[in-house]
């Protein structure tokens, strides 16, 4: 097998590049064990989320400062100050556009929206899927919050528990009332899981049926100004689910955000599928990436396993990008340094960070060191043709700073302009 | 084998990818539910399994939660190594005697394994046990169900069509020896691998064909990785076709189709084995209309037919191939095509009529 470019992850970032070269008419080996970290994900975009444990207004000028003044965090690779934030704003714009006809993404850059999840936390982020953005608890004022749960659903029924932890987690004066009704879903079976349910939902007869029981309760509970529901509504025919919903209830609807398992995060992955696909993108999913075989200075081919026959084939490749996310990929450590399981050796000191970042775990500290072109480095020497981006690098602590989708959209995007130029 | 067990679920991280995906647990009730949250209740899911043994058989061996599971974990293989608590019960060693004693899983004398040749009017047209450079492996379902002879015949017509130089086993074909697997006799497979292989040399045959998904996948993968090495090029019909078709050597009529295709993925040759563009390919060439279904490729949805699930739990099954056949129906697809025979029998009766399901040897069949 042959390559232009074999990229090897098939999460957020390893779909973004591929997506972007394949665009571009290189030929493009996608390698992909199934669904990774980003099938785990509430299904959000987020920039910039926290700084050392304070929560980020606007992401674009923290994202200046922090390219600006910490040249060790991974954001100082797109570019210092505002050339970071150009890099950033058109790699989001390029993956909104990319992929919405798959999925509608909404949000902007200066301002993070604040969104409620199903276990009553708040979270940060840019952008949302357009069924979430109505929950931005930013343009709260006085709300009347219906909490609608699904009673027979598995996952996430602990309806009381959901309600209380959401109250405790709104600033005061942003709702005024909290109403909670638990309804039967109408799913296929006894009690369903929520990909079930939502798939269920994908159908317009379903979307419909369900609208209308909402707009039954609504009905009995007057004064209700928004509405929470799960995050199940709809896989891959999202949209039309949700223009469903509106038409029916003419108050803002919203999807918490999800904890795991996620329908949201899943909606993203396969919306993900569809947009490399339809690029032309070559995807060998459930296909292990062993080893990378390397002559001189480039690497010339990848070593890969078929899970579930045992399989093994090569692929050559021009240039191969590492977009594994992070921990899933294999990174290790190994006496003090990061140890790369493709190459099989390990790739100099780990990078410790310096204040404000200070991290919460040891294990998520590591990560892969690049140079400016993103290509990776070995004791601070680059091998000629293998690039990294994602959450594969170091100099971040992705969950914690809130920075996860960001983060792999904008340096898949660097990857790719180092790749083309 | 406890510690076998432990070391496959040890990486699990508790997010319950598998578990929301499965399309068995989907239909199970919800006290079994729960019990198949298998990481968490592994100790007390063995001991169920001795009160009753066909719990580990909840599962269709379909693979689709080995590619939602963040870590890889192989879920299906956990259900193997638990079907080995259930052996010596009444179901797996009827299985097991069946196959050892006959040669097949239905344990039927395994001469009449050539008797389709009659009923599909192909006397003299079939050779039996002659040397060849391609044998066809029959497999034991599409040798004894009368539905799946129809698949047989369509593949004897092409390999004639094309002037092979080929041959069947007939009672000399055993059993690939998957059900061994699936209901946990490891050494009993072995055995059967060495006849089957044995059989094959024995006749220097270069190539195999199959239209059985399973035997496909166990002579491919799984001999070799229990120290059966076949010494021939292990073919499934879909790729011999398409060889053809690439060479030159098979050209389709767009016959009547005028009607909308779809393809069924079966998981042994989607997941298990990758091969999802071949059946495209040839059917592209039959049908303008190829339509997709929601869960396709790789992420296809097991139809309910595999893993003895169907021998177990025949109703669930039936549940879910129902599942199946409406994804069809939601893209207006007239025929459904695949190319396993469980698959077949199993989404027919889903079907109950509505949708046509067919063999892609059929169609390719009818297309000459």
């Amino acid at each position: 097998m042959k390559a232009d470019v074999v990229v090897i992850g098939g999460g957020i970032a390893g779909r973004m590049v591929a997506t972007l070269l394949a665009k571009k008419g290189l030929t493009v080996i996608l390698v992909t064990r199934g669904l990774g970290a980003t099938a785990l994900s509430s299904g959000s975009f987020d920039i910039l989320g926290f700084i050392d444990g304070r929560l980020v207004r606007d992401p674009l000028e923290a994202l200046n400062r922090v390219a600006t003044n910490s040249p060790e965090h991974v954001y100082a690779l797109l570019g210092r100050g505002r050339e970071a934030c150009r890099i950033m704003c058109k790699s989001l714009g390029l993956f909104k556009d990319m992929i919405a006809r798959y999925l509608k993404i909404e949000g902007t850059f200066d301002k993070n929206m604040i969104l409620p999840t199903v276990i009553g936390t708040l979270k940060p982020c840019a952008y949302a899927q357009e069924t979430m953005k109505s929950g931005d608890v930013n343009s709260f004022n006085g709300e009347h919050l219906l909490i609608i749960t699904l009673k027979n659903l598995v996952f996430h029924e602990g309806s009381e528990l959901f309600e209380r932890i959401l109250v405790s987690g709104l600033t005061p004066g942003k709702v005024e009332r909290i109403s909670h009704v638990s309804i039967k879903a109408s799913g296929p079976s006894l009690t369903c899981s929520p990909l079930t349910l939502a798939k269920a939902l994908d159908k317009e007869k379903a979307a419909n049926r369900f609208a209308n029981e909402i707009s039954k309760i609504l009905a009995s509970i007057p004064g209700v100004t928004r509405i929470a529901i799960p995050p199940v509504l709809g896989v891959d025919n999202v949209h039309v689910v949700y223009e469903i919903l509106r038409e029916n209830v003419s108050l803002p609807v919203f999807e918490l955000l999800s904890s795991v398992p996620s329908v949201p995060g899943i909606r993203l992955c396969r919306a993900l599928e569809r947009m490399s696909r339809g690029a032309g993108v070559k995807i060998m999913t459930g296909w292990e990436a062993m080893k990378a075989h390397v002559e001189g200075n480039v690497v010339r081919e990848l070593s890969v396993r078929h899970e579930l026959s045992g399989s093994i084939e090569r692929i050559a490749g021009e240039d191969f990008v590492i977009a594994y996310g992070h921990i899933l990929g294999g990174l290790q450590v190994l006496d003090d340094s990061v140890y790369e399981p493709l190459l099989g050796m390990t790739l100099g000191s780990i990078t410790i960070f310096t204040e404000p970042f200070k991290t919460l775990s040891f294990a998520l500290k590591i990560g892969i060191k690049v140079d400016d072109d993103m290509r990776v480095l070995i004791g601070g020497e680059p091998i000629g043709n293998l690039y990294a981006c994602g959450a594969a690098l170091g100099g971040v602590d992705p969950a914690r700073e809130g920075i996860g989708m960001g983060l792999a959209l904008s340096t898949a995007y660097k990857v790719f302009t180092s790749l083309t130029s | 084998m406890y510690n076998d067990l432990i070391k496959e679920v040890d990486p699990c991280i508790r997010c319950g990818n598998c578990f929301m995906i499965c399309p068995v647990v989907d239909l199970l009730p919800p006290s079994l539910k729960a019990l198949n949250l298998l990481p968490l209740n592994l100790s007390r899911y063995i001991d169920f399994i001795k009160l009753s043994p066909d719990l580990p058989y909840y599962c269709t061996q379909c693979g689709e939660c080995v590619l939602y599971c963040p870590l890889s974990i192989m879920t299906p293989r956990v259900f193997l190594l638990l079907r080995e608590f259930s052996k010596g019960q009444a179901l797996p060693s009827k299985i097991r005697d069946a196959i050892l004693n006959t040669g097949n899983i239905y344990g039927m004398p395994n001469e009449m394994r050539v008797d389709w040749v009659t009923y599909a009017g192909l006397s003299g047209k079939v050779p039996v046990g002659v040397k060849a450079d391609v044998a066809y492996f029959l497999g034991c379902m599409t040798s004894f169900r009368a539905r799946l002879q129809k698949v047989a015949k369509a593949c004897a017509i092409l390999l004639n069509k094309v002037g092979e130089s080929w041959t069947i086993l007939g009672p000399e074909e055993h059993c690939c020896g998957l059900p061994l697997l699936f209901a946990g006799y490891v050494d009993a497979f072995k055995e059967i691998a060495n006849r089957n292989v044995g059989a094959l040399e024995h006749l220097g045959i270069e190539e195999v064909v199959f239209t059985c998904a399973g035997c496909y996948r166990v002579f491919k993968y799984e001999y070799e990785r229990r120290g059966v090495k076949p010494p021939f090029k292990v073919l499934h019909v879909i790729e011999y076709i398409a060889d053809l078709m690439k060479e030159g050597k098979l050209r389709l009529r767009r016959g009547k189709s005028k009607l909308n295709i779809t393809w069924h993925d079966p998981c042994e040759l989607s997941r298990y084995c990758g091969l999802v563009d071949e059946p495209r390919f040839i059917l592209k060439a039959l049908t303008d209309n190829l339509v997709e279904m929601s869960d396709s490729r790789e992420w296809s949805k097991c139809c309910g037919g595999g893993g003895l699930l169907r021998a177990v739990h025949t109703e669930l099954s039936s549940s879910m191939a129902k599942r199946r056949v409406e994804q069809a129906l939601e893209v207006h697809a007239d025929i459904i095509a695949t190319a396993c025979p469980s698959c077949i029998l199993t989404l027919e009766e889903g079907a109950k009529g509505i949708i046509k399901v067919k063999d892609i040897v059929e169609l390719v069949a009818e297309a000459f």
